[in-house]
Parts: C-alpha cells; sequence; structure tokens
C-alpha cells in the first residue's frame, strides 16, 4: 500500500459515451444491487440489536461500494 | 481465449495411451455395441438426430445428453415451487390447503434437491466440461466415466424422490425426503419420529459417486492439458478455467463430508452407531455450505469466460484472479458452521467461522472488481447488447446483490435476527436465481449454437425468456426478503394470516409464475434451435469470434464485429495491480474493523447459547424439552407447574431457559420486534440456553419452533403467556402497543363474538395457537365447532391415514362424533401449572359447543390443550424400507384471557 492514489484517467482515455458504455451499465447495475442489500438490513432498523448486531455490517458494506466507486473510478482503463 | 497463450496441443496428447490389448474391454465394447443398437436407429429420425445431435462425436452427444437432463430436472423442481406456493396462495387468500403436510413439505424438499443437483449441478458439469475440453484443445476421452457419471445423477434425483406406491393405490408422497436442511438425527430410524428409507441414502451415494466421477474425469483432461504444453512452455490456463478448475478441486472436498455424514447415518440407522447429532450437522454442513460455493462458481466461471470475450479485451488482472480462485478453494470447506450459530457449539467454533465467512468476501470482491475493470475503456459502440451480455450483466448484479446479503448473515448477532426466517431464502434465492441461473444462461446462450451447431433461432423468444427470468427472479427475491423482515419463517405453509404476509404470498405466487414460463420459452428456443436453426459458420474463426457468433444471433441489427483486435494495454501490468492492491486492501481493513465492532455482540450471544448465564433474582427458569412436534415446558420460580407449549411468565420478568429436544433439532424462535428477538436452536445430544426478559405488557405471544422438524412443524408452534404482575389486566395494551412486533401472535377476539371453527390442519381459525380470546370476569360464553367437514385425510386430530379420501370422516361417523381427547377451560395457576375448570368432556366433532363458564380474572387454556399422538401410515405402507412417521401433533388449543 506504499504506492500513492491512483491519478484520474487521462481525459483522452475516457470514452466519449462513457455514461452509456458496458463499463457505466455494470457500474449501474452494482449501485442497484449494493443499494438492495444495504436496504435489506436497513428494514431492520427497528429493532433493538440493530445497532450492536447488524450496523457495523451494513455500514462495512456501504462504505465498500463507496471505495468500490471511488477506486474503480480513478483506475486506468484496460485498453 | 482472450487472455491465453494456449499452445497448440501436441500431436500425443488426447489420444489414449497405447492399450495394454489391442482390443478395449470386453465391457466397453459391449457398451459401445449397445449404445450403437439403441442410437443408429434413433438417429434416422430427424427429431431425435437433431434433438439428441446423434449423429455427432460422443463428449457433444453426452453433453446435450446432461443439458436435456438439467432441463428436465429443472422444470420439475420448478413444479414443485409451484406445487408449494400454490398451497401459499390458497392459505392465503381463503385459508385452505388441497395437498397433506406430506406432499408440501417433501415438495419443498425435493425443489430444492432437484434444482441444485439434477438442474444446477448437472448444468455445471456440461458446461465445464464443454468448455474445458474445447478451450484446452485436448481430444475427450473416458466416455464411459462419463456417462456413468451423467446416469448416476439423473439417478440419484430419483433415488432422493424415495418410494412410491403403485398398488393398492397410487401414493406418491410417502416420506419421500428429509429435508435438504439436514436436521441430525431427523429421519434416522430409532432416532427421530420421522424417519425416512434407505433409498435416500443411496440417492446421496449416487449423487456423490457421479460428481466425483466428473470431477476425476476432469482431472484426467486438465493433466492431458499440462502434458500436451511442449517442455519448458509457459503456457497458462485461460482465466475461466481457472474457476472450473478451482470448482474439480472443491468438489471432492464438499462432497467427501458428504459421505462421512451418510456413513454415519446409515450406521446409526441400520447397525446401531451412535451418533453425535451437533458433530453430524457440521460435518453435513462443510457439504451444504460448499455445494453452493461449488454452484457459485459456474457464474464467477462464466463472467470470467464472457466478459473479456464481449470487452475484447483480456481480464484486468490475471493474477488477482488466480488469487481468487485460490481464496474460494482456501476457505469454501471452512463455512459450514456458520449455518449453525445458533447451536450450542464452541464460541471459539462460531467465532473463527465467522471471520472465515468474512474473509471469503475478498477473492469475490477481487472478482467483481476485475470483471468491472476488464470494461472501463470499452466503448458503447464496441459492445452489443445481445442475450448473452444480458444475462451475464444480470448474474454479475446478482452475485454482488447475493453476495452482500451473505456477510449479514455471517454475522452472528444479525443472524438471530435472520436465522430460518425467509431473508435467508431471499439471500439464497439471489444467488441461486439471480447469479447462479443467469450465469448459466449467459454461458448456455454463448455455447449452445457451438455445440449443436445452429445459431439461435428466435431473438424474441430469448429476449421474452430474459425478461421474464429478470422480472420473476427478483419478485422472488423481494417477496422473500419482505416475509423475512417481518419475521416469517422458511418452509411454513401455516403462516399468520396477516395482510402483508398473505399479499407478499400472493406476489410470490405470480413471481413463481412469471420465472416458470419463462424456461418454457428457452426450453422452446432451444428445442427449435436443434431442430430448425440455421447452420452456425465457424471456421477460420477463434474460440472467442465463435461464442461472438453465437451470442449474435440472439441480437437484431448488430453492427459490432465478431473479429478479434490486438490489444495493447496502456496501463502497465504493475499500474493495474496496484490498483486491485488498494482495492483488497481497503476491504481487508474494512473487514477488520466490521469483525471488530460486530465481536462483542457475537461473543455475548454465542456465550449466552452454550452457558447458563447467571440469572437475575426472581427470574423464571424454564426447563423445555423439545419433542417432535411441541415442547413440555416445566417451571419453577415464582410461577411452577408443567405445560404443553406454553410458557408462562410474569410481565417483564427475566426467563432463564434450559432447552433440549429429540427426534429432530428445534428453536425457540419468538421474533420480537421492539424488544431481542429469541431464537436458539437446540439439537439433540446437546442442551443449550437463553436468557431474556419478558415483555412487560402482558399479552400471548406467538414462539413458533423456528426447524422444520418434519411435516408437522407448522402446528409446532409454542405461545409466551405474559401474565400481569399483580391482579387482573386487559388486553388492550397488548393490543395497542402491536404485541412487541411478533408477527405469530394469535389475534385477539371478543370472547362472546368469538366464532372458532376447526380446520382441516386441526387448528381453530386458521391460527397456531388459536385466537386469543378475551372477556370481561364474570359468566364468560364462547362457541366453537369442529365441522366434520374439516375432517379429510390429513387431519392429525382422526388417527386414521388412508388413500381413501372418506376413510377419516367414516372413522368419525362410526364413533358417534366423537374423539377420545379431552378438551376443556384450564386456569393457568401460579403453583400447580392448569386446573380445569369445566367439566371434563371429550371432542366432538360437527356439533357447534356454546361454552358458557363464570369465572374470575385470569388466563386460562381452551380446547385441546395436550398432544395428539398421530402415525402416518396409509394402508400399512409404513416400514423400514419406505420410512415412518409419528407425531405428537397438538393445534386445536388457545388461551382465554379473563380481565378485570
Amino acid at each position: 500500500m506504499s504506492e500513492p492514489v491512483p491519478q484520474p484517467s487521462e481525459p483522452d482515455e475516457e470514452p466519449a459515451d462513457s455514461w452509456l458504455g458496458p463499463f457505466a451499465i455494470f457500474g449501474y447495475a452494482v449501485a442497484i444491487a449494493g443499494g438492495w442489500a444495504v436496504y435489506e438490513m436497513l428494514a431492520y432498523a427497528d429493532l433493538p440489536t440493530f445497532t450492536v448486531a447488524m450496523l457495523p455490517t451494513v455500514t462495512g458494506i456501504a462504505i465498500a461500494l463507496a471505495v468500490f466507486f471511488w477506486i474503480g473510478s480513478r483506475a486506468p482503463s484496460n485498453e | 481465449m482472450t487472455d491465453s497463450t494456449i499452445p497448440p496441443p501436441s500431436p500425443e496428447v488426447g489420444y489414449v495411451p497405447e492399450p495394454i490389448f489391442e482390443k478395449p474391454p470386453i465391457l466397453t465394447r459391449v457398451l459401445e455395441t449397445a449404445e450403437d443398437k439403441i442410437r443408429e436407429p434413433l438417429a434416422r429420425r430427424k427429431f431425435f438426430q437433431r434433438l439428441f445431435l446423434l449423429d455427432r462425436d460422443w463428449m457433444t452427444r453426452i453433453t446435450m445428453l446432461m443439458l436435456i437432463g438439467a432441463m428436465v430436472w429443472g422444470v420439475i423442481g420448478g413444479l414443485d415451487a409451484y406445487g408449494f406456493q400454490s398451497q401459499a396462495y390458497d392459505y392465503a387468500t381463503s385459508g385452505t390447503i388441497t395437498l397433506t403436510n406430506q406432499e408440501i413439505y417433501s415438495s419443498i424438499t425435493l425443489h430444492g434437491l432437484r434444482m441444485l443437483f439434477g438442474f444446477a449441478q448437472q448444468l455445471e458439469m456440461a458446461l465445464f466440461g464443454l468448455l474445458a475440453i474445447n478451450a484446452m484443445g485436448v481430444k475427450p476421452r473416458h466416455k464411459w466415466a462419463l456417462y456413468t457419471s451423467v446416469g448416476l445423477i439423473n439417478a440419484s434425483i430419483m433415488l432422493l424422490e424415495g418410494p412410491f406406491y403403485i398398488w393398492p393405490a397410487f401414493n406418491d408422497n410417502y416420506f419421500p425426503s428429509l429435508g435438504w436442511t439436514f436436521s441430525s438425527p431427523l429421519g434416522i430410524q430409532g432416532q427421530s419420529a420421522y424417519a425416512i428409507g434407505p433409498l435416500w441414502f443411496l440417492g446421496w451415494y449416487a449423487l456423490t459417486a457421479a460428481v466425483l466421477i466428473w470431477a476425476g474425469w476432469m482431472l484426467v483432461h486438465f493433466r492431458d492439458w499440462l502434458r500436451s504444453r511442449p517442455a519448458g512452455a509457459a503456457g497458462r490456463l485461460p482465466v475461466s478455467l481457472l474457476f472450473v478448475f478451482a470448482t474439480v478441486i472443491l468438489i471432492p472436498i464438499t462432497y467427501g463430508p458428504l459421505l462421512v455424514s451418510t456413513t454415519w447415518d446409515i450406521g446409526t440407522y441400520y447397525l446401531g452407531w451412535g451418533l453425535n447429532p451437533l458433530v453430524n450437522q457440521v460435518i453435513f454442513w462443510m457439504f451444504g455450505h460448499g455445494i453452493v460455493y461449488v454452484l457459485f462458481l459456474i457464474p464467477v466461471a462464466a463472467l470470467y469466460l464472457l466478459i473479456p470475450i464481449l470487452s475484447k479485451r483480456p481480464i484486468y488482472s490475471y493474477r488477482f484472479a488466480i488469487l481468487a480462485a485460490v481464496l474460494f478453494i482456501i476457505l469454501t470447506p471452512l463455512l459450514g458452521i456458520h449455518h449453525l450459530f445458533l447451536t450450542a457449539l464452541p464460541t471459539w467454533a462460531t467465532y473463527t467461522t465467522m471471520v472465515i465467512s468474512f474473509l471469503i468476501i475478498i477473492p469475490s470482491a477481487v472478482t467483481f472488481f476485475s470483471l468491472w475493470m476488464t470494461m472501463k475503456g470499452v466503448r458503447r459502440s464496441q459492445w452489443e447488447w445481445n442475450i448473452v451480455a444480458l444475462f451475464a450483466l444480470l448474474a454479475f448484479a446478482g452475485s454482488i446483490a447475493g453476495g452482500l446479503s451473505g456477510p449479514d448473515v455471517a454475522t452472528i448477532g444479525a443472524n438471530v435476527d435472520l436465522h430460518n426466517s425467509l431473508f435467508v431464502l431471499s439471500h439464497f434465492h439471489t444467488i441461486t436465481i439471480l447469479a447462479i441461473l443467469t450465469g448459466a444462461y449467459a454461458v448456455l446462450y454463448a455455447v449452445f449454437p457451438l455445440l449443436c451447431g445452429r445459431l439461435w433461432f428466435s431473438t424474441w423468444l430469448a429476449r421474452i425468456h430474459f425478461l421474464t427470468t429478470a422480472i420473476g427472479g427478483i419478485i422472488i427475491v423481494v417477496c422473500f426478503e419482505g416475509l423475512g423482515t417481518l419475521g416469517i419463517l422458511r418452509r411454513q405453509i401455516l403462516f399468520p394470516n396477516v395482510p402483508a404476509v398473505d399479499l407478499y404470498n400472493v406476489i410470490l405466487f405470480a413471481g413463481i409464475i412469471v420465472i416458470l414460463v419463462g424456461q418454457l420459452f428457452f426450453v422452446l428456443n432451444g428445442f427449435l434451435t436443434a431442430y430448425r436453426g440455421r447452420p452456425i459458420v465457424t471456421s477460420g474463426l477463434s474460440f472467442d469470434e465463435a461464442i461472438r457468433t453465437a451470442a449474435r444471433s440472439t441480437y437484431v441489427g448488430s453492427t459490432v464485429p465478431v473479429q478479434d483486435v490486438p490489444v495493447q494495454r496502456k496501463a502497465t501490468r504493475a499500474r493495474r495491480e496496484h490498483v486491485e492492491k488498494l482495492w483488497v486492501g481497503s476491504v481487508i481493513v474494512l473487514i477488520v474493523v466490521v469483525l471488530a465492532a460486530a465481536t462483542p455482540q457475537a461473543l455475548s450471544v454465542t456465550n449466552g447459547i452454550t452457558s447458563a448465564t447467571n440469572a437475575p433474582a426472581g427470574s423464571e427458569y424454564v426447563t423445555l424439552s423439545g419433542q417432535q412436534y411441541y415442547w413440555t415446558v416445566n417451571e419453577t420460580g415464582p410461577i411452577r407447574g408443567t405445560f404443553d407449549n406454553a410458557i408462562v411468565a410474569y410481565a417483564g420478568q427475566w426467563i432463564s431457559v434450559n432447552a433440549t429436544a429429540t427426534g429432530a433439532t428445534q428453536s425457540l424462535y419468538i421474533p420480537f420486534r421492539s424488544l431481542p428477538m429469541v431464537n436458539v436452536q437446540v439439537v439433540p445430544g446437546s442442551d443449550s440456553y437463553a436468557l431474556f426478559q419478558a415483555p412487560s405488557t402482558p399479552g400471548v405471544y406467538g414462539a413458533p419452533d423456528g426447524e422444520f422438524d418434519g411435516p408437522w412443524f407448522g402446528q409446532d408452534a409454542a405461545a409466551l403467556i405474559v401474565l400481569p404482575t399483580a391482579g387482573a389486566s386487559d388486553l388492550s395494551a397488548f393490543q395497542s402497543g402491536g404485541g412487541a412486533g411478533d408477527i405469530y401472535n394469535p389475534p385477539v377476539l371478543t370472547a362472546a363474538s368469538a366464532n372458532l371453527v376447526g380446520d382441516s390442519e386441526g387448528l381453530f381459525n386458521h391460527s397456531i395457537p388459536g385466537p386469543t380470546l378475551y372477556a370481561g370476569a364474570g359468566v364468560v360464553s364462547f362457541r366453537w365447532e369442529v365441522p366434520l367437514s374439516s375432517i379429510g385425510t390429513n387431519n392429525y386430530l382422526v388417527n386414521v391415514t388412508s388413500n381413501d379420501k372418506n376413510a377419516q370422516q367414516q372413522y368419525v361417523i362410526d364413533h358417534n362424533y366423537t374423539l377420545p381427547y379431552p378438551v376443556g377451560i384450564y386456569e393457568i395457576t401460579a403453583t400447580h401449572g392448569l386446573r380445569l375448570v369445566t367439566a371434563p368432556q371429550s371432542l366432538r366433532i360437527n356439533r357447534v359447543i356454546t361454552e358458557s363458564v363464570p369465572l374470575a380474572s385470569g388466563v386460562y387454556l381452551y380446547g385441546l390443550v395436550s398432544p395428539v399422538s398421530y402415525s402416518y401410515n396409509p394402508d400399512g405402507q409404513s416400514n423400514g424400507s419406505t420410512g415412518s412417521q409419528l407425531g405428537e401433533v397438538m393445534g386445536l388449543w388457545g388461551v382465554l384471557w379473563v380481565g378485570p
């Protein structure tokens, strides 16, 4: 982990229609699927044990999703 | 393959080494002759020739046979789900059930078995074999080993169905199966009231043999590929084959424990070996969870295969793919105990399994990040959204949705709230339908044309198939999640008839119909493709190009060329791997933090189950002894007495439970929402403990058995009866407060206007326990009736089972409409348990009884408050070779609450 955080890709590496390319579409799928997984746990928020039993896990999942998108968006293209 | 450097096979590879004898063994010659005798006449008929590809090489023929077998079991397994949910639909909409408890219990068990093994396992074997042989470029051999494997796996599914009778009357619901969830000693003669026949065990043996033979067959071909490489060559497996190889390695590790568990059961059954049910369950679950990962590698391998091909790019990081494959192999066998978190297993075992369950996030995280990054930079114009790509997208999303709900159930503290609820089925079906099934379809749409030499017949049939699979699958997952969130148990047909539960069950039924009908479009398209599809031309095409050509036939107006494109990646391997490291490092840090945060609650839960916690002064000490299918309850403390299926405590009192069980694993399940939930599994042979506080509001709280310990487990529901600490109380606070959110609370009815009617399940008003009747002190009146029409072929109240639908009713008529069971009203006393306050009477059928009794304020039980012995034995067909089913069942009872 000693290397610096990757820098955003150069503009010429990004396709013009990136918001509708397969990378973006699969990204939306991750967002929906991940959002559903988080929602599933939040549906238990009325339980008294939620904060000690489920909250750490669901928070970890939410953060992992954010990191997934952050690293993925800044990583170099596969081209 | 895009990211592979496969050398051409050497001339020797794939050719069987020179046999010791000039001719093959006589058995092989006999089999070959027999096969030719069968095949040749059939091959002359176009229908068979096209459908079974009888004019093709043996590898193609067997693969096609496996695909057809898988689809047949898939359809039958789907109909099992339809059968079960049709009953749930009927129960939700009209309160009636047509099928017997045995049929319902069996249908859901067989659904799992047929889907997981007959369909998914067989499909995996077919697809992985086909992919491996083609991608490695080796010549297939050992035909009869593969034939044997195919024969055994299909035979195993029939064996697991168990015996059925054709004469004197057809009966196919007789002790077929034990249950997908193995609740040792359930099913073992002499150990359980629900015992199965030997075909069950033979089925497991046949299944194990089938899959092990296939794994051995695959290893032979991997070895051939290794030997085929020129000396010193650095050729590597295509990335998807890494996961095929991982599957082959995992199979003996997964199926080995099944062999041990089954053998132990048989030894106990027939040879009188000693049995430790908890250890047996641990061994079984090494298989039970491992098989999920063995099958989950279908979408993983599918995506590793298809995304690089569709993107025309190599995988983002080959070395991290290797890491993922290795971690899957290492961690998968160690996860089984997370199905047993709530048993009395040692804390170190459950906690270690929780940690490992979190660690297996790492290979999944690597996989889906690498796959996603593989597409980065692919332009919209370079990508075609054919059916292969759409199913790949769905499998990708389904894997993430299902995978991310895994850590929830793997968190011990959360498992208390989720275990055995329909949430688990939501998680499981997200994986099985939206990841495994869709991943398999992605590969099927890509390789089926290559297999049968024809392009897909209809793009529209393929589109409808995709849409119905997606819509039906999502409906199923969402409904299971909604029901689970309410606290509804899996497999339970006698669910609370409340609007939300009924609505989810109706929609769930619709979802099952949608996905089932959708699969028929696939079957039709597959048949038409094999029979009438246009020939595919693959000469001169690479494997990747051939896949794209096949996928293209599911798309109209394609503009994306199928030809491979040379790729010169700008980002160095070091840079790409740095990104992967950053991602994996982040995941590891998160796992450590989450585990640290979840540990105190996890240890608290497991320590509380494995040993008695010091109870506060004034606690109620409750000894539960689980029977099939009720609890005997012995209480000491401020309340003393013995009850059946009723736990009695004062409001706010601490309750210290020591629970044991016989016959099957059972559980104390009280799905509170505004209070901490109670959920403890009780495995025969070990003591489980619980310490919890009764609700502060007096009332009657539902406590069903959370383990499906046999066909009558739906009736196996207890009540936690919370008395006022002093004086009398009404139920207004209980009702206005929602009964602590326990969905299983019996409904409260005013006694005077209540009309209790026995139903075909031996319950009052479809409620277990029956409705809680409320009345003020004084003369309490209510009416009840068990109509003759409620007595059918399978009502436990009449210990007559027969294939004659009128036999039970005839028994009642012959016995003057009277059954020899005591019914009445019983006062719950603080010192002597139950006290009968009405005149002794037997259960009368088809007569409206109006009770009218002067009662003081207090809490009473009404109805048949002790279990009824029942033996399921239609026409004397119960015996050692078919199995047997006994039971102590109660359901026709409830609480009468007399207020001030």
